[in-house]
């Protein structure tokens, strides 16, 4: 018992001793940042770019859906901070007093319709995809996979069926047909796209930024949704109250607006921040979006 | 080799602890502190709300705890239908070939769930392995009620036929010799011997077997897919509702924890009859 209890013991002591021997020379920094799914990759690259200019900062990302991350800081995670892919998810956070400045937004996002090449139907269907059109989505045999409505990705899309329905000439009650076609609300974008990409499921609505990664551009076929019926994304980004390293926060905060961060975002299709929030952001509800509302969320097309 | 252990088994003695047993106290205290506050704090949260009787009977925690029982109740028939005789068959022989069909039952308890979905994809799903022969007979099983169903047996039913594998183990090979030498079928040997006997394994096996299909989360996500009253279960509403609406969350937690309380009172009973059994 002992004789495995030593080393056991040994380690615990090592594992208290708290502080790395090069700890007291240079501070060696930890800047915890929560961050959309959609976020992933570009988010590590930037990173990359983040440590160059800052050598003694470790970087620690933590990616999920907005709402989960939004849900994960009001029960009182620890963080620096938190770049959410939509208003929604960040409003409650800076009406809580959670946040230590105004959240800035940093980037935009659009959807696109995804349907995978190999087509449902075991993997035997000839032809092409079954969804090539925002039309196709009421077809009667086709599974649609969305994220739920508090993920944002989820949230987008219903507006985008919404205004399909009412500026993009769709027959009455569109909307609500494609929503009866739902077979599974997903906990974040990326999982929606990996379950189209898998050929479960014959359609999805994910971000344009999404279809980059080869294991998803190489399986699906990409329907671009027209600007005036696809609400511009709007990615906020703020340094949270209890961020334990404020100063490096804000510095990660305004790296992001810098020409360098613009650029890779651009080169992951990511679009320029949208500035401000929508006139109404935390109040906006499904199902209730007028035009209106949604033509202030819009901004001009990055391509 | 042995000079650390010894220094360090005098650690307790100077910590006043003057022997093995009594290191007991402190220990069983901490770990009971370490599980007993999580479980308080729920309680006391959801006790804190107004509005969890409305939580518990909102349209989403009906929808999913209707859909947990139902697909656990179907879940279950199948495992015992299947699982006893299986079970049976591998508690009487030690053949090679058998040994490995006994350790390979019990690997879903060790897989990590999320595995078993992934693997249950890639034979089930639309572009599995069995895909297109599914598809030819006009069955999509990847986000049906079904496939919630096919999640939970294969997460839950080794721990039903472990425990019935070792209840007709527990039965002396000769009493179903001397009932069948006394002219008594074998089915109905069966029927009105070995099934009484082995029944207090059979029914803690379900028991166990029904709770870890009760709260199967990481398959059924996988595999089924999260939407109300088709695939949402109770865990899966569970983490939805946490992103939503906290209240509703806390109240399917509470439910469950008194789910899985209840299940431990009706273990602790079987248990108690098997040994008086015995005795």
């Amino acid at each position: 018992m002992a004789m495995f209890l030593a080393p056991a013991l040994a380690g615990c002591a090592f594992g208290s001793g708290l502080q790395p021997v090069g700890q007291s020379s240079a501070a060696r920094q930890t800047l915890v940042v929560l961050a959309a799914s959609s976020l992933t990759e570009v988010f590590q690259e930037l990173g990359e770019e983040f440590r160059q200019a800052n050598p003694n900062v470790k970087l620690v990302f933590n990616f999920a859906g907005s709402q989960r991350l939004r849900a994960q800081l009001e029960l009182g995670a620890q963080a620096d901070v938190f770049a959410s892919a939509d208003w929604q998810q960040m409003t409650p956070l800076a009406n809580q007093g959670l946040l230590l400045d105004q959240p800035s937004s940093f980037a935009s996002n659009r959807l696109a319709l995804i349907s995978p090449l190999l087509g449902g139907k075991g993997g035997g269907r000839q032809g092409g995809p079954l969804v090539t059109r925002l039309e196709d989505l009421v077809g009667p045999e086709v599974k649609l996979v969305l994220a739920t409505a508090a993920v944002p990705a989820g949230n987008y899309s219903r507006r985008v069926l919404e205004l399909a329905e009412t500026e993009g000439g769709m027959e009455a009650g569109f909307a609500e047909k494609v929503l009866a076609n739902l077979v599974s609300e997903e906990a974040n974008v990326r999982s929606v796209a990996q379950k189209v990409a898998l050929g479960e499921a014959d359609a999805g609505l994910v971000y344009l930024t999404d279809v980059r990664s080869e294991g998803i551009s190489s399986r699906v076929a990409v329907i671009h949704i027209p600007d005036h019926l696809n609400p511009a994304a709007s990615y906020p980004v703020a340094v949270l109250k209890d961020a334990k390293q404020p100063a490096l926060a804000r510095q990660f905060v305004q790296f992001l607006q810098t020409d360098l961060a613009q650029t890779v975002l651009r080169q992951h299709g990511f679009g320029p921040g949208a500035g401000m929030p929508d006139s109404s952001p935390a109040t906006v509800k499904i199902g209730t979006v007028s035009a209106g509302t949604v033509s202030v969320a819009g901004v001009q097309n990055p391509r | 080799m042995n000079r650390k252990p010894r220094a360090l088994a005098r650690l307790p003695q100077q910590l006043g602890i003057s022997s093995w047993r009594s290191a007991g106290w402190p220990t069983s205290a901490i770990y009971l502190v370490f599980i007993g506050l999580p479980v308080v704090a729920l309680l006391v949260r959801a006790a804190q709300q107004e509005s969890f009787l409305a939580s518990l009977t909102s349209p989403m925690a009906l929808q999913a705890l209707r859909l947990s029982l139902f697909t656990s109740v179907i879940s279950m028939a199948i495992v015992v239908l299947v699982g006893t005789p299986f079970a049976h068959w591998l508690a009487r022989g030690n053949s090679l070939p058998l040994r490995v069909v006994d350790s390979l039952v019990e690997l879903p308890i060790v897989l990590p769930p999320v595995v078993a979905g992934v693997a249950m994809l890639m034979a089930f799903g639309r572009n599995g392995l069995l895909g297109p022969a599914l598809s030819n007979l006009g069955i999509s099983l990847p986000f049906t009620t079904a496939a919630v169903i096919f999640a939970q047996i294969f997460v839950a039913a080794p721990f039903y036929i472990r425990s019935a594998k070792l209840g007709f183990q527990s039965i002396p090979l000769a009493y179903q010799e001397v009932s069948q030498t006394l002219g008594v079928s074998p089915w109905n040997t069966f029927w009105r011997l070995t099934l009484p006997l082995a029944r207090p394994w059979l029914l803690t096996g379900l028991t166990l077997a029904w709770a870890r299909a009760i709260s199967e989360f990481g398959a059924t996500i996988m595999f089924a897919g999260n939407l109300t009253g088709q695939t949402q279960t109770l865990p899966l509403a569970i983490m939805t509702a946490m992103e939503s609406s906290l209240d509703t969350a806390l109240a399917l937690s509470v439910l469950l924890l008194v789910g899985a309380m209840l299940v431990l009172v009706v273990m602790g009973l079987l248990t108690r009859r098997r040994w008086q059994e015995r005795v």
